[in-house]
């Protein structure tokens, strides 16, 4: 007789066990894969600012000569402008954000500039470029809203 | 009396499902503390480099040593052992900060004058402001001519 | 009379789901430690790599310093490329360029290398030379064009 009704009893107590264990356990996973994501999230974020920055400073640095370097407004587009020579021809790398992305665009210098032409380098939310004698200011804006500045000089006159 | 055949292996199960679980628990918590600290480390040392790079980048703009009073005007100006010391604070992502700075830059500049002109030479380094503990030191120098 | 022994259905699932949490806790604290780990190298590497360009940059203002200090004894008359070429400073040395320039290379790592030129200027008073390019150049010149790409031809 009692074996009849505990045995229900001891059955919905396995149960609520099982089910507390359950839960525990998909919160130990959800927690997990939240660390995972917030790692992740703060390696690209600052990833993506870092590599932005030293992009633009390097090619700054390699294209260091008298007068090449030069801020430019083409249309509402603010670019930075790296002049060069390629197989004898005058050539002009322009640095510039457009369409939420940093983008590059490589053209002789007789050729008409087109933003949306531009190579994607690097997805930011801003991107702007301030220059005060020889001294460049670099700032890139993260996904997050998050900016960092860099500064290059320019050691040609 | 007739015992339920599965209670008890259920609650023993149980027992040592939750102890292993307990074991494995502790060991993904150090991976993920690791993980973690790698993560800061690598953010902490890429804004002190760009401080520092900047800082570098600053001295090499100046014309003179006079110059480096209005390039570094916002710094905290001091002098130690013979170099004039300039300290900024900067935020953790290296935005500059004006109260609770997580980054302290401090850029070291002796003038050494010669016949021709002056070198500047500049220690730069990188504090966490929390511990103090240095995050990256950069030399640079420039030579004004006179 | 005897008593029924049913086999407990539950038995055995904890353990499967035991397992199951374990596998994913420990891939994911396993994803975020190659993560950051990978991250930390690549941010050691780029540490390695700007230290060396300001070693390089340091050594190229002082050579820079050794070209004005020549260029200062020679006078306002005397500044000229070929005056200077063949000069040895800073274990670097300096080339006369037929464009009239002074250029030199100093190493910064591996694969990258200071190329600077100046421009001597005789005017009295004025500053004794012009820097024309201070550039980051790699050094060696890329063959990817000779490499064959296996690419589908459709």
């Amino acid at each position: 007789m009692n074996e009849g009704r505990s045995r229900p009893l001891q059955t919905l107590c396995m149960l609520l066990i099982f089910a507390l264990f359950a839960a525990s356990a998909l919160l130990l996973v959800l927690a997990a894969a939240g660390a995972f994501r917030g790692v992740s999230a703060q390696v690209e974020s600052s990833g993506r600012i870092r590599t932005s920055l030293a992009y633009v400073a390097n090619k700054v640095r390699a294209g260091d000569e008298s007068g090449a370097v030069a801020l430019e407004d083409e249309g509402n587009v603010r670019a930075l402008v790296i002049s060069s020579q390629a197989g004898g021809e005058v050539c002009k790398t322009y640095l510039y954000w457009h369409g939420g992305y940093l983008k590059e665009l490589f053209l002789a210098a007789d050729q008409p500039f087109a933003p949306e032409d531009g190579e994607q380098i690097e997805r930011l939310s801003g991107f702007s470029v301030r220059k005060a004698g020889r001294l460049l200011t670099v700032t890139a804006a993260g996904p997050e809203g998050e900016t960092l500045s860099a500064a290059v000089c320019l050691r040609s006159s | 009396m007739k015992y339920h055949s599965g209670v008890r292996p259920f609650f023993l199960e149980m027992i040592f499902v939750l102890l292993f679980l307990a074991v494995s628990c502790a060991a993904v918590l150090r991976l993920f503390s690791a993980a973690h600290a790698a993560a800061r480390r690598s953010a902490e040392l890429n804004a002190a480099m760009v401080l520092a790079q900047s800082a570098a980048e600053t001295v090499q703009s100046a014309e003179s040593p006079a110059d480096l009073d209005r390039l570094f005007r916002g710094d905290r100006k001091t002098r130690k052992d013979g170099a004039v010391l300039y300290t900024a604070g900067f935020g953790e992502n290296g935005s500059p900060s004006a109260g609770d700075a997580a980054l302290r830059v401090e850029k070291s500049v002796r003038a050494s004058a010669a016949a021709s002109g002056t070198m500047l030479e500049a220690e730069i380094t990188v504090f966490s402001a929390r511990d103090g503990t240095v995050l990256f030191t950069l030399n640079a120098e420039k030579y004004c001519p006179g | 009379m005897s008593g029924e022994k049913r086999p407990f259905p539950w038995v055995g699932i904890p353990s499967v789901l035991m397992l199951f949490l374990v596998l994913c806790l420990t891939l994911l604290g396993l994803l975020s430690f190659l993560a950051a780990r990978s991250d930390w190298n690549l941010t050691r590497k780029n540490r390695e790599s700007v230290l060396a360009y300001y070693a390089a940059d340091a050594r190229a203002q002082r050579v820079l310093r050794r070209v004005d200090e020549a260029l200062r004894e020679a006078g306002p008359g005397g500044r000229s490329a070929k005056a200077l070429d063949g000069l040895s400073a800073e274990g670097v040395r300096l080339s006369a360029e037929s464009s009239g320039e002074i250029s030199f290379s100093v190493p910064a790592g591996d694969s990258r290398q200071l190329e600077v030129a100046v421009r001597p200027e005789s005017a009295e008073g004025g500053r004794r030379y012009r820097i024309t390019r201070y550039r980051l150049a790699a050094v060696g010149d890329w063959d990817g064009d000779d490499r064959h790409l296996d690419v589908w031809q459709g």
